[in-house]
C-alpha cells in the first residue's frame, strides 16, 4: 500500500510537471527561429517605407512606345523587349525592365507601404510622418500602374473603363482573390490617400536619406503631376509651387548649361550627376534592377540619327544649342542619364546584379507641368516666363535677349488642333504654348520614359516607322484611343483571374 | 484397521521426510556457449517467483531452488530454455543461438518493443556485419543494405553527407533527408543544407554528415524506420523517415573485455586510362587547330593579354629576352614548333603529381565491462589520414563512454550517462562557393584547386615544373598558376569539436509501470580557415595589373566610381586573404516518458501504454570574415590598403556577418499496443507536436499526427502446426499520417528582414526592412499518409527468411513555389500547393544455405523498387533547373527532380549542334512552356536500389563479398564542350571524331571547334549556349544503372584455444577491398563514377579502398 501511495504522488508530480511543461511551452514556442525582425517602433516603420518605392525602371518599356523612338535598321542591337514594345505588341517576359517586372515591383512597394499603415495602426500612432509617407507611396504606386496599365484619365468613361486593382492592406493568405477597380475608383482613391497623406508629410527631417523619399517638396511634385493628369489647375500650379519654392525656382531645377557643359562633365560624369542626390533637380530617385545602362544607347529602336536632329541637334525652342549633350554616333546617339552599379554576389566569378538609379520626380517636370496648367488656364505670360526658366540654363549661352515670347510662341509653335486631343478642350489661344511646352518636355525628359504619359494623356497618334529588308519598310501607326495604350495586365495575373485589357 | 492407517500415514510421513531430505537447496552450475565458452550475463530465474541472479564472468551461478522447480535461463540473441530442476544440484547448461531472436526487440528510439509485437515496418541491422572496414563516416555503409534505403555517395569527401533517402524523397522543396537518432537523441547536422547545396562542393558541404563524429566501431545496430507506423513517435519529423542508431554499451556481469582494432587502409589513384581524355600529343594537335588562322580562337593578343592561358602564353612569353638579354626560342617557325614540342611530348599524369597512396589509419581501443550493479563501455578512437591528395588530410578523435549504474529494490533504479566526443582536423583544397550562371547554362567556381577535378579538366600538355625541375606557372586569372604552388598557399583547414552529454534515468516504479527520463545535450563548433597566402594564384589576381588591357579588364582591380575617370588600380598590394567561418550547433532534448505493461486473464491480453513529453531546442549559427591583407609569411601581421574595403562594401560584398537559426519543438506522444495471445495485435498512436518555425505566429504551430496498424501472428495459429517448416508467417498493416514542418516556408505571419539599400554611392545607402515573405495564414505542415502492408515468413528455424512490405505514400501541402498576380506584393510565393505519390515494394531475403561444424554459409538479399509522382504542382520550372535536375525543376506527372534535356537533332552544315528549339531559341531562364521541346531522361533518384551479401565461414576463415545495385535512374555526363576554348582545355577522346567538313554532320554527333569568325558571325551568346545545351542534350546522358562490387572481405581467425592461451579472447585478421569495381555499368559514363557528382571544390570521388584489419580482444 505504501508503496502504491509513492507511485501515486509520483505520478501527480509527474503530471503537474507536464502541465507545467505544456502551459510554458507556447511561451518556448514564441522564439524567433532567426534573425527575421519585428514591426515594433516607429523606427522600423521608416525603413519599412524605404522599400515602398517601386524598384523597377519603366523607361525601358514605355520610351520605345512613344515618339521618341526610331529605327536605327539592322545593324544596331536587337532585343525581344524593345522591339515588342516598338510596336505595341503585348510582351510578358518577367526579367528586369519589362512591364510585367514594373506590375510586381509596384505593387511589392505598395505592399510595404499596406505594412506600415498597419504597423501605425497597431502602434496606435496616427499623426506621423510615416502616416503621410505611407500614403503616398500607396498612391503613388497605383498612379504609376493605373497609367500604365489602364487607359488614359477620362471622367466621362472613368467609371465604366477598368484600371487596376488598388490594395489598401497587406496581404494574408496565399492567393487572395484580386479585381480591377474602375479607374474612377483608383483615381478617386489616389486622391484621397494624397490629400490624407500631405496632412502628415512636413517633417522632412525624418529622412535619412531625402532624395530618397517622399519629402514635402516630392509630395507636392507628384500632387502637380496627378492634377495634371485629372485637369485640375488651380491644384497642378498649388502643388508646384510648394515643390519649386519661391521665385523663379532656377535654382533648383537642373543647371545643363553651368553644372554640366561648363562644368566640363565626362560622360560618365554627366550620368553620375544626373542620377545623384546632390542634383537639385532631382526630388525622387529610385533604385532598380535593371540591365538598360548596359543597352539603351545601342538599341535598335531608341534615337536614330534623324530623331536626335529633330529633338536635339537642331536646336530648342529658343533657337539655341541645347546644353544637354547627345553624345556616341550613328547608331550609338544618347544622352548620359545611366549609370549603373553593379554589385557583385561572387567576387571572383565576377557574378552579381545591375542596378541603376533614376530620378522619377524632378523640378525641371514639376515646372513644366505648372507651365502646362498656367496655359491651360490663359495665364500664358505665366507660362512662357517658366518656358523661358527651363531654357535658360538648358541652352548654350543663352542670354535674356533668347526669351520667348508669346508672340514667338504663337509665330512658331502653332500645330494641328487634332494633334492634341486630351479629354478637356484646348482653346485656339493656348494651343501653341500648350505645343512648345510639350515638345520642350520631350526633349528635356529623352529616355527618361516621361513622354508615354504625355502622349497617353494628351492621345497623341504615334507613328513608327520599321525596316523589314534593307530596302523595304513599314509604317506602324498607334491611332488616338487605341486600346494598346494601356498595356496587356500581365498573363500571370490574368491566369489569376485578372481581367485582361480589350485587345 | 486404525493402527494400520495410523503406520501408513507414519509411513509416508516419514517417506516424505526423507524426500524432502533428498530435495537439493541450492543450484548451481556453469553456462556456456555453443563454441564452449563460459557465457556471462545469462538471466537464471525460477520461473513463477522473482528469485534470480545472473551468471558471473566465468558463466557460473548459483541460486536456491529445489526439485520441481523451473529455471528459466535467458541471454538476449540465446533460446530461452526452461530447465526442470532434478536430483542433481549441478545443472550445466549450453545455450544455443536463437536465430529467430536475433532481433527479437525492435529499438525505436524511445521504446524498446518485442519484436513479435512490433506492427511497423522496420529492419535491423548488426554494425558487425555491414561496417566498411576504415570508412570513418557510418553513413556510408547502409548502402544497398537496408530495404528501401537509397545511398548514393555524391561526393565521397570526409565530413559530406552520402545522398539518403528512406523510401524517395518525400518533400518537393523541403528537406528529403531522414532524421538520425543516437541512443534516443535526434543528431542534428552542424550546418542544415539541402541536397543541391551538398553535391555543390562548397566548404559548407563538410558538416553536412550528421553522423561524422561518430566512430563506426562504437556502433552496435542500426533500425531503419521505414513506415509511419514504425517512426510515429517522431510524428512531425519522420516525413523522410528515420534511422535508430544504438551504440555499444557493457552487459551486466560481464568479464571486463579490453579490445583493439586497427585499420590500415590504401587507396587507390586515379588513373588516365579509367577516363577517356586525349593525351598531350592529340591534345597539342587540337590546340594547333585552334591557334590556326582558320580558326583563331587562340591568338597572339589573346594569349597575351587573356584572362587564362597555357601552352601558348608560355611560348610567347619566352619569345622576349630573358633577364641576362637572351633569346631562348627563336621566333620562326622551327623555334615555335620545337618549344611547343616540349609539351606535345609533356603527357603529364596529374594523378600522379597530385594523389599519393599515403594509408589511412583507425584506431579503436575500447572496454566493456559489467558488475552485478553496473556496466561500462569506453571507446577511444583515432582515425588519420594523410591526404587522398596534396590538398586534404584528415584527423579525427573519439572518445565515448557510458555507463549504467542500477540501485534500489530489485535494481528498481537504472541510471545511465554518456559522454560522447569528438575532434576533428581536416584540411581541404582552398574553394570559393560555386555560382550557377544561368543567362549561359553553366555553373561557375573561380579558382578551383580540387586536384581531382583539376585532373579531368586540365591540359596533360601543361607540365608541374619546367625542363630544369622549376615550378612552371601558366596563367590564370591574369595571375601565374601552379597547381603544386596553389594547393600550398591555398587551402582550408576545418576544425571540428562535438561533444555530447545524455543521462538517462529509468525508474520501476511496480511491475508494470516505469518512468523514463532521457536528457542530452550536444554542442558542435566548426573553425575553417580558408587561407589564400600571398604567393597564391588568388592574391596575385588581385595585383595583375600589367598593362592597360589587363588593368581595364581584370574585376580583382579597383575602380573609385567618385573619380569615374581614374584607371583601376591594385588595392591589395601586399599579403593574402584569409577568410574564418565558424558554425556552431547546441541543442539540448528532455524527455518524460511512462511504460506500462501489463498481461491480464491468464497472459491471455496483453496492454502496453506509453505516453510522454519531449521538448528539443536547437541554435546554430553561423558567422564569417574576411580579412583582406593578412601577411602569411610575415607573422600574421595585417597590411591592408583601405580601399580594398571600398571595393568590397560598394560591390555589396559583405566582408564579415553572423547568423543564428533558433529550433524549439515540443512534442507529446501517446502508444497503445494491445494483443490478444500475442496472436492479433493492434497499435494505435498519437503524437502532438509544437514548432516555433513560424516565430510569434500560433497559427498551425501545433500538428497532431497518428498511425494505426495491427499484426496477425499466423504462425501461432493452431491451422499452422506443420511439423516446423513454418515458424514465422506474420501479417502487418499500417495506416498513418506523418509530417514535416519545412523549413522553407515559416510565413504564417510576414517575415520582415533587415537589409541596407543597394545603392551605388555609400553616403546614399540606409537601412530598410524588407518583407522577405507575405503573411500566409494557410501555411501548414507539409503532410504524407502512407499504408504499408508487410509480410515476414521464416521457415525451417528462420534459415530461410523473408519479408515483403508494400507501400502507398500519398505525399499532400508539400510546400512549393507558384506565380501569383504579383498584386498582393509577391510574385512568387512558396505554399501548400503539391502533392507527391510514392508507390514501392521492398523484398528481403536472408538464407542459411549450409551450417555445419567446420563449414557455414549465409546470404542476404534485398530489393526495393519505388515509382514517385508528382500530382499537383503550381510552379512554373525554368529550363535550367529542368535539364540540371536542379532543386526547382519538376513537373507534374514525372519524379521529383527528373533531368530533362535538350533534344538534339544532328549537327547543322557548320557543325553547330541543333535542337528541338521553341522560337526565340535557347533561353536557359525560360519558363513559356519549356516541355514543349525539352525530353524527359528519368528521376536523378534511383527507383531500384539493393543488394546482395554472402558469408562463408570455413573453420578459421571467413569470407565475404557485398554487391550493391541501383537502376532506374539518369546521370548527366560531364560538361565536355564549349563554344571557345583555350590552350588550357582538356578534350574527351571522341574529339577525334569531331565535325571537321561540310558532310561531316551526316557521319557525327561532335560538335565543330568554331572558328571565332563563325562566332561572331552566329552570335558570342547565341554560340556559348547552343554549346552548353549540347552538354545538357540527349547526347549527354547516360544510364545509372550499376551494379558494384561494394566490398570483399577475407579474415582469419586464430583458434579459440589459442587465444585463450595467448591471454585474449579474440584476434582476427582481416583484408577487406571496398569498391574494388563496377560489375556494370552504363559505356557512355566513360571512367564516371555514376554516384559521384563532380563539382570541384572540396569534392572527392569515393574510390576503392583496400584495407588490412587487426581485431584482438583481451
Amino acid at each position: 500500500m505504501n508503496i502504491t501511495m509513492k507511485n501515486k504522488n509520483f505520478i501527480k508530480l509527474n503530471i503537474i510537471m507536464i502541465l507545467l511543461v505544456f502551459t510554458s511551452c507556447d511561451d518556448i514556442l514564441d522564439e524567433s527561429p532567426d534573425n527575421r525582425t519585428e514591426i515594433d517602433s516607429l523606427d522600423k516603420i521608416s525603413e519599412l517605407l524605404v522599400n515602398a518605392y517601386p524598384q523597377a525602371l519603366y523607361a525601358p518599356f514605355l520610351e520605345p512606345m512613344s515618339d521618341n523612338a526610331d529605327d536605327k535598321s539592322f545593324s544596331a542591337d536587337q532585343t525581344d523587349l524593345n522591339d515588342f514594345m516598338y510596336d505595341w505588341r503585348d510582351f510578358f517576359d518577367d526579367d528586369e525592365d519589362t512591364p510585367t517586372n514594373y506590375w510586381n515591383e509596384v505593387y511589392e512597394a505598395i505592399s510595404q507601404a499596406n505594412q506600415a499603415l498597419a504597423s501605425l495602426d497597431e502602434l496606435g500612432e496616427t499623426n506621423v510622418n510615416q502616416r503621410g509617407e505611407a500614403l503616398l507611396c500607396r498612391a503613388y504606386g497605383h498612379y504609376m500602374l493605373v497609367n500604365v496599365f489602364a487607359k488614359a484619365y477620362d471622367p466621362s468613361t472613368a467609371s465604366s473603363n477598368l484600371g487596376i486593382p488598388y490594395v489598401t492592406a497587406p496581404e494574408t493568405t496565399l492567393l487572395p482573390k484580386y479585381s480591377r477597380n474602375t479607374i474612377k475608383e483608383v483615381y478617386d482613391n489616389i486622391r484621397a490617400d494624397l490629400v490624407e497623406g500631405l496632412k502628415y508629410l512636413g517633417n522632412d527631417l525624418n529622412y535619412s536619406e531625402p532624395k530618397f523619399h517622399f519629402t514635402t517638396k516630392a509630395a507636392n511634385a507628384f500632387a502637380s503631376r496627378f492634377y495634371l493628369t485629372v485637369g485640375e489647375w488651380d491644384n497642378v500650379i498649388k502643388h508646384s509651387n510648394i515643390a519649386l519654392g519661391s521665385g523663379s525656382g532656377v535654382e533648383n531645377i537642373r543647371d545643363y548649361e553651368n553644372d554640366y557643359r561648363l562644368a566640363g562633365l565626362s560622360y560618365s560624369e554627366r550620368s553620375f550627376r544626373f542620377t545623384s542626390s546632390i542634383e537639385p533637380a532631382n526630388l525622387l530617385l529610385i533604385v532598380a534592377e535593371s540591365l538598360y545602362d548596359r543597352s539603351h544607347f545601342r538599341l535598335r529602336y531608341q534615337l536614330s540619327g534623324d530623331l536626335a536632329r529633330d529633338l536635339f541637334f537642331r536646336g530648342n525652342a529658343a533657337g539655341l544649342r541645347w546644353s544637354e549633350g547627345v553624345f556616341g554616333q550613328d547608331l550609338f546617339y544618347n544622352v548620359p542619364k545611366y549609370d549603373e552599379y553593379f554589385r557583385t554576389t561572387n567576387q571572383a566569378a565576377g557574378i552579381g546584379n545591375a542596378y541603376v538609379q533614376a530620378p522619377v520626380l524632378t523640378t525641371d517636370e514639376t515646372m513644366f507641368n505648372r507651365a502646362e496648367a498656367y496655359a491651360m488656364q490663359g495665364k500664358l505670360q505665366l507660362a512662357v516666363d517658366d518656358l523661358n526658366t527651363l531654357l535658360s540654363v538648358k541652352s548654350q549661352d543663352y542670354t535674356s535677349d533668347d526669351a520667348l515670347s508669346i508672340d514667338n510662341v504663337n509665330a512658331n509653335f502653332s500645330i494641328d488642333p487634332e494633334f492634341y486631343s486630351p479629354f478637356y478642350d484646348i482653346s485656339a489661344d493656348a494651343l501653341p504654348m500648350i505645343n512648345v511646352i510639350l515638345s520642350t518636355k520631350r526633349a528635356v525628359h529623352y529616355n527618361e520614359g516621361l513622354r508615354w504619359f504625355d502622349v497617353k494623356r494628351h492621345n497623341i497618334e504615334v507613328v513608327h516607322e520599321r525596316d523589314i529588308t534593307p530596302s523595304v519598310s513599314e509604317t506602324l501607326v498607334l491611332s488616338k484611343g487605341d486600346n494598346r495604350r494601356a498595356l496587356q495586365i500581365p498573363t500571370e495575373a490574368q491566369s489569376r483571374g485578372i481581367m485582361p485589357n480589350i485587345r | 484397521m486404525k493402527l494400520k492407517l495410523t503406520w501408513l500415514l507414519t509411513l509416508i510421513m516419514v517417506f516424505s521426510i526423507q524426500l524432502s531430505s533428498a530435495q537439493v537447496s541450492t543450484v548451481s552450475g556453469k553456462i556456456l556457449d555453443n563454441s564452449g565458452l563460459p557465457l556471462p550475463g545469462v538471466t537464471i530465474i525460477v520461473n513463477g517467483t522473482k528469485r534470480g541472479v545472473v551468471s558471473d564472468f566465468d558463466g557460473n551461478y548459483s541460486l536456491a531452488a529445489k526439485t520441481g522447480d523451473v529455471l528459466k535461463m535467458s541471454f538476449i540473441g540465446m533460446k530461452t530454455q526452461m530447465i526442470n530442476v532434478g536430483k542433481s544440484s549441478t545443472i550445466n547448461v549450453t545455450m544455443t543461438e536463437d536465430l529467430e531472436s536475433l532481433d527479437a526487440v525492435v529499438v525505436t528510439g524511445y521504446q524498446n518493443v518485442e519484436r513479435e509485437l512490433f506492427t511497423g515496418a522496420s529492419q535491423t541491422i548488426k554494425a558487425a556485419e555491414i561496417k566498411l572496414d576504415a570508412v570513418p563516416d557510418v553513413t556510408r555503409s547502409l548502402e544497398g543494405r537496408a530495404a528501401g534505403v537509397s545511398v548514393q555517395n555524391v561526393t565521397g569527401t570526409f565530413g559530406a553527407a552520402p545522398r539518403i533517402t528512406i523510401r524517395g524523397s518525400s518533400s518537393i522543396l523541403g528537406d528529403t533527408k531522414p532524421i538520425w537518432v543516437v541512443d534516443g537523441a535526434i543528431q542534428e547536422e552542424i550546418v542544415d543544407i539541402s541536397f543541391q547545396d551538398l553535391v555543390a562542393g562548397d566548404i559548407n558541404s563538410l558538416l553536412s554528415s550528421a553522423l561524422a563524429g561518430l566512430n563506426a566501431n562504437d556502433i552496435e545496430s542500426f533500425e531503419i524506420l521505414r513506415d509511419a507506423s514504425a517512426s510515429a513517435q517522431y510524428g512531425a519529423r519522420a516525413l523522410n523517415g528515420v534511422v535508430v542508431i544504438t551504440t555499444k554499451s557493457g552487459k551486466r556481469n560481464q568479464k571486463p573485455t579490453f579490445s583493439y582494432v586497427s585499420e590500415y587502409a590504401v587507396r587507390a589513384i586515379p588513373k588516365y586510362n579509367q577516363y577517356n581524355l586525349l593525351n598531350s600529343q592529340e591534345t597539342m594537335s587540337i590546340y594547333r587547330q585552334l591557334a590556326s588562322e582558320q580558326v583563331g580562337q587562340i591568338t597572339n593578343t589573346g594569349v597575351v593579354n587573356g584572362r587564362n592561358g597555357g601552352v601558348y602564353n608560355l611560348l610567347y612569353n619566352s619569345l622576349g629576352p630573358d633577364e641576362q638579354g637572351n633569346f631562348n626560342v627563336s621566333n620562326t617557325p622551327e623555334g615555335r614548333a620545337r618549344f611547343l614540342q616540349q609539351y606535345e611530348l609533356a603527357n603529364t599524369d596529374w594523378f600522379k603529381e597530385l594523389f599519393r597512396s599515403t594509408p589511412t589509419q583507425t584506431h579503436t581501443m575500447s572496454f566493456s565491462g559489467g558488475g552485478e550493479k553496473s556496466t561500462t563501455y569506453a571507446s577511444v578512437g583515432y582515425f588519420t589520414d594523410a591526404g587522398w591528395t596534396i590538398a586534404d588530410r584528415v584527423r579525427r578523435l573519439t572518445g565515448n563512454l557510458r555507463n549504467s549504474y542500477y540501485f534500489g529494490e530489485n535494481d528498481k533504479f537504472k541510471v545511465t550517462s554518456q559522454v560522447v566526443a569528438s575532434i576533428r582536423n581536416q584540411k581541404a583544397p582552398g574553394t570559393f562557393n560555386r555560382e550557377s550562371d544561368q543567362f549561359f547554362g553553366s555553373f561557375n567556381r573561380e579558382f578551383d584547386v580540387n586536384p581531382f577535378n583539376y585532373g579531368l579538366t586540365t591540359s596533360r600538355a601543361i607540365r608541374p615544373r619546367d625542363n630544369d625541375g622549376n615550378l612552371e606557372f601558366v596563367r590564370n586569372n591574369w595571375a601565374p598558376f601552379n597547381i603544386l604552388q596553389e594547393t600550398k598557399n591555398n587551402s582550408v583547414e576545418l576544425n571540428v569539436t562535438d561533444v555530447r552529454f545524455q543521462g538517462q534515468l529509468d525508474y520501476k516504479i511496480n511491475d508494470n509501470l516505469e518512468y523514463s527520463f532521457l536528457g542530452t545535450a550536444r554542442y558542435a563548433n566548426s573553425i575553417s580557415n580558408h587561407s589564400s597566402t600571398e604567393f597564391s594564384n588568388v592574391a596575385n589576381a588581385y595585383r595583375a595589373d600589367g598593362n592597360t588591357i589587363i588593368r581595364d579588364a581584370n574585376t580583382f582591380l579597383f575602380q573609385d566610381p567618385e573619380f569615374p575617370n581614374s584607371s583601376p588600380r591594385v588595392v591589395l598590394p601586399s599579403g593574402g586573404i584569409l577568410r574564418n567561418s565558424r558554425n556552431t550547433i547546441t541543442t539540448y532534448t528532455f524527455r518524460n516518458s511512462f511504460e506500462f505493461k501489463k498481461r491480464y486473464n491468464n497472459d491471455l491480453h496483453g496492454l502496453t501504454v506509453y505516453g510522454g513529453q519531449e521538448y528539443r531546442h536547437t541554435d546554430r549559427s553561423s558567422a564569417f570574415n574576411t580579412g583582406y591583407g593578412y601577411q602569411f609569411s610575415r607573422g600574421g601581421t595585417v597590411f591592408t590598403d583601405p580601399d580594398i574595403l571600398r571595393k568590397a562594401i560598394l560591390e555589396g560584398d559583405d566582408y564579415f556577418g553572423d547568423q543564428e537559426t533558433r529550433n524549439r519543438e515540443v512534442t507529446f506522444f501517446a502508444n497503445t499496443t494491445y494483443d490478444y495471445d500475442k496472436k492479433y495485435i493492434l497499435n494505435l498512436s498519437g503524437n502532438y507536436e509544437g514548432s516555433n518555425r513560424a516565430g510569434k505566429s500560433d497559427g498551425t504551430r501545433w500538428l497532431p499526427t497518428y498511425t494505426a496498424s495491427g499484426r496477425w501472428n499466423i504462425h501461432k495459429e493452431n491451422f499452422i502446426n506443420n511439423g516446423g517448416v513454418i515458424n514465422n508467417l506474420v501479417f502487418r498493416g499500417s495506416y498513418g499520417l506523418s509530417a514535416l514542418i519545412a523549413n522553407t516556408a515559416s510565413n504564417n505571419e510576414a517575415i520582415f528582414r533587415n537589409q541596407v539599400t543597394d545603392r551605388g554611392v555609400i553616403s546614399d545607402r540606409e537601412n530598410a526592412i524588407d518583407i522577405e515573405d507575405l503573411q500566409n495564414t494557410e501555411l501548414t505542415w507539409e503532410k504524407q499518409t502512407e499504408y504499408n502492408l508487410g509480410l515476414d515468413i521464416g521457415l525451417f528455424g528462420n534459415r530461410i527468411a523473408m519479408n515483403v512490405d508494400a507501400y502507398y505514400r500519398d505525399g499532400k501541402d508539400l510546400i512549393d513555389f507558384l506565380t501569383t498576380s504579383g498584386i498582393g506584393g509577391e510574385s512568387i510565393k512558396l505554399g501548400n500547393f503539391s502533392s507527391l505519390v510514392t508507390k514501392g515494394v521492398e523484398f528481403q531475403l536472408n538464407t542459411v544455405n549450409i551450417t555445419s561444424d567446420n563449414f557455414k554459409w549465409n546470404s542476404g538479399f534485398n530489393v526495393s523498387l519505388l515509382n514517385q509522382e508528382i500530382t499537383e504542382l503550381q510552379q512554373e520550372p525554368n529550363v535550367f533547373d529542368l535539364i540540371t535536375g536542379g532543386q526547382f525543376g519538376n513537373v507534374v506527372g514525372f519524379a521529383p527532380n527528373s533531368l530533362f534535356s535538350f533534344d538534339f537533332q544532328g549537327l547543322d552544315e557548320d557543325g553547330f549542334p541543333t535542337f528541338e528549339l521553341p522560337e526565340g531559341g535557347i533561353d536557359f531562364q525560360s519558363t513559356d512552356d519549356p516541355l514543349s521541346y525539352l525530353k524527359n531522361e528519368g528521376p536523378t533518384l534511383p527507383t531500384l536500389t539493393g543488394g546482395f551479401a554472402n558469408n562463408f565461414k570455413y573453420k578459421n576463415f571467413d569470407f565475404s563479398f557485398f554487391v550493391s545495385f541501383s537502376a532506374g535512374n539518369k546521370i548527366r555526363l560531364d560538361p565536355s564542350y564549349s563554344s571557345d576554348y583555350s590552350d588550357l582545355s582538356v578534350f574527351p577522346t571522341e574529339f577525334v571524331n569531331r565535325w571537321l567538313t561540310p558532310g561531316d554532320e551526316n557521319i557525327t554527333n561532335i560538335p565543330v571547334i568554331p572558328s571565332t569568325q563563325l562566332i561572331q558571325q552566329r552570335g558570342v551568346t547565341d554560340s556559348r549556349r547552343t554549346f552548353n545545351a549540347y552538354n545538357y542534350s540527349t547526347e549527354r546522358i547516360a544510364d545509372g544503372d550499376f551494379i558494384r562490387m561494394k566490398n570483399i572481405t577475407l579474415g582469419y581467425s586464430l583458434d579459440k584455444d589459442i587465444v585463450k592461451k595467448l591471454g585474449m579472447n579474440r584476434f582476427r585478421l582481416s583484408l577487406q577491398t571496398t569498391n574494388p569495381f563496377l560489375i556494370y555499368s552504363d559505356d557512355k559514363l566513360a571512367g564516371q563514377d555514376p554516384e559521384f557528382i563532380r563539382s570541384g571544390g572540396v569534392s572527392f570521388p569515393i574510390t576503392t579502398l583496400y584495407t588490412f584489419t587487426l581485431n584482438v580482444g583481451f
